[in-house]
């Protein structure tokens, strides 16, 4: 029995179950019976397989393929994104160095957050830093004293008498540091190695002590001097950072305009307590991390 | 397709039906992982990794488009036996060492995929040759299992009869094709 379509159909619904069971029946008799129709239908049989085959390997190729693809144009359709963020990343990664003012004059030192329940524990907003001249104006006894190792009771205090200010870090004058404001132009008078340079008074850090007007931009600014002291025998850290150039100039970065700074030094070695947590300053270059005065370490 | 979005079960199910092969990259994905690691547990090599998952895959893709398919477990766990069966014929075949049995899949597949042979490769060839109408519309009716109002309406014929006509018109063409090249011994 065939129709427009041959035995395809007939054939078709066999394999796919859709026929009635007589007609079911009567087709597996004719496929025993007709030879013909038997060798027909294992043709179309071999056909109907290869044909599944052939749907098996395009969906196996599409999986192949696209799997590779999935990695190429990812890159090629993102190449340009990443080749224009990590030229972005860069020049964002060299402004911020350059506004953390890394100097190759200076030698940075880092801190590490203070662990002390008596500092706040916030980290210091980065401020303008406040140079420091090492003074060469100690008296010598006072340096031979300061030298030996200090029992824990003993705090020695060193009025620092010049403010030293570097041309790439402006110096705030009292009445800027305390309104938070920009510094004034550093349009002062510059020493022998061409920085900027102030006077300043002894002293600790007083918002109701007044200056000299510093209004008009040619004048030099001023800014509240620095008592510095150490206690030796207690170690703790602090968020902020320092500077100390070739020439032992020390910068301070970072330093809260209400803490209360207290600088000390022996001719070679330095120390700064800050809010009463005191710190070690190595004059070496590099980074140091940490900066921790302890009972062990004596400023000799 | 977008190739970092999370697919549910459902959502598979139907991109299948809608014959989205994109999806068949995402199961492809999210399975490797594991294929991989039972593929070499087992003495598997990279390369079975990949024939196993795809085979695996397809017999997916075969069963979804039956209408009566029913999930009775996650579409992970019913691949992951699917390519476990595959990859232990393949070990039997093969004589290899005896694999590792996997107590946690408790899912007994009936449906086995069938073995590529020589005869269905000569077929293959010549699908290849037929154009790409008669290539889809045997390939939904003889794989995917499309009905030809199914058919017509993916494939933009007119009704169901344009589509069975043209599906007589390309079984016949592919089989002329092939029994012009090749005797009956050959089958």
């Amino acid at each position: 029995m065939e129709n427009e379509y041959g035995n395809i159909d007939r054939f078709d619904a066999y394999l796919n179950d859709t026929i009635s069971a007589d007609e079911k029946l009567v087709f597996e008799k004719e496929i025993q019976e007709n030879i013909s129709f038997r060798q027909e239908f294992e043709s179309y049989k071999l056909l109907v397989e290869g044909i599944q085959e052939s749907r098996k390997q395009e969906l196996k190729d599409y999986i192949k393929n696209n799997t590779k693809k999935e990695v190429k144009s990812l890159f090629r359709n993102n190449g340009k994104f990443y080749a224009i963020a990590a030229v972005i990343v860069f020049f964002v990664s060299v402004y911020i160095v350059f506004e953390t003012n890394i100097d190759n004059s200076n030698e940075h030192y880092a801190m590490e957050k203070s662990e002390d329940t008596s500092v706040d524990k916030k980290e210091i907003p980065m401020g303008n830093p406040i140079a420091m001249e090492e003074n060469k104006n100690i008296p010598k006894n006072d340096s031979e004293k300061i030298a030996q190792p200090e029992p824990i009771e003993n705090i020695k205090e060193i009025k620092i008498d010049k403010l030293i200010a570097s041309n790439n870090f402006p110096i705030l004058t009292y009445r800027d540091y305390l309104k938070d404001q920009k510094p004034v132009a550093s349009k002062s008078y510059s020493d022998n190695n061409g920085n900027a340079e102030t006077t300043v008074e002894s002293g600790n850090l007083d918002k109701e002590k007044t200056l000299p007007n510093t209004d008009k931009k040619d004048v030099e600014p001023v800014v509240q001097p620095i008592t510095m002291k150490v206690d030796f025998y207690t170690s703790t850290d602090y968020t902020f950072h320092y500077s100390m150039s070739d020439n032992s100039k020390i910068k301070l970065y970072g330093v809260d305009k209400d803490a209360k700074i207290v600088f000390l030094h022996t001719g070679k070695k330095y120390a700064i307590m800050i809010n009463e947590n005191p710190y070690k300053i190595e004059i070496s270059k590099g980074i140091k991390a940490l900066i921790k005065i302890n009972k062990d370490i004596y400023l000799k | 397709m977008v190739y970092n979005k999370k697919y549910s079960d459902p959502e598979i199910i139907t991109e299948i039906r809608k014959g989205n092969k994109d999806v068949l990259v995402y199961l492809y994905r999210e399975n490797y992982p594991i294929i991989r690691s039972y593929i070499q547990k087992n003495s598997g090599k990279s390369e079975d990794i990949e024939d196993v998952l795809q085979e695996a895959i397809v017999v997916v893709w075969q069963n979804v488009m039956k209408p009566e398919f029913e999930l009775t477990s996650k579409l992970n766990t019913f691949l992951y036996a699917i390519a476990k069966n595959t990859w232990l014929k393949h070990l039997n075949k093969n004589k290899r060492q005896e694999p590792i049995a996997d107590k946690h899949v408790q899912i007994h597949v009936t449906k086995e995929s069938s073995m590529e042979s020589m005869d269905s490769r000569i077929v293959v060839e010549y699908m290849q040759k037929l154009g790409d109408t008669c290539r889809d519309l045997l390939h939904l009716f003889y794989f995917d299992g499309l009905d030809m109002t199914e058919i017509a309406e993916r494939l933009g014929f007119n009704n169901s009869d344009t589509a069975k006509a043209k599906k007589y018109q390309c079984f016949k063409k592919l089989e002329v094709m092939v029994k012009a090249n090749y005797s009956r011994a050959d089958f």
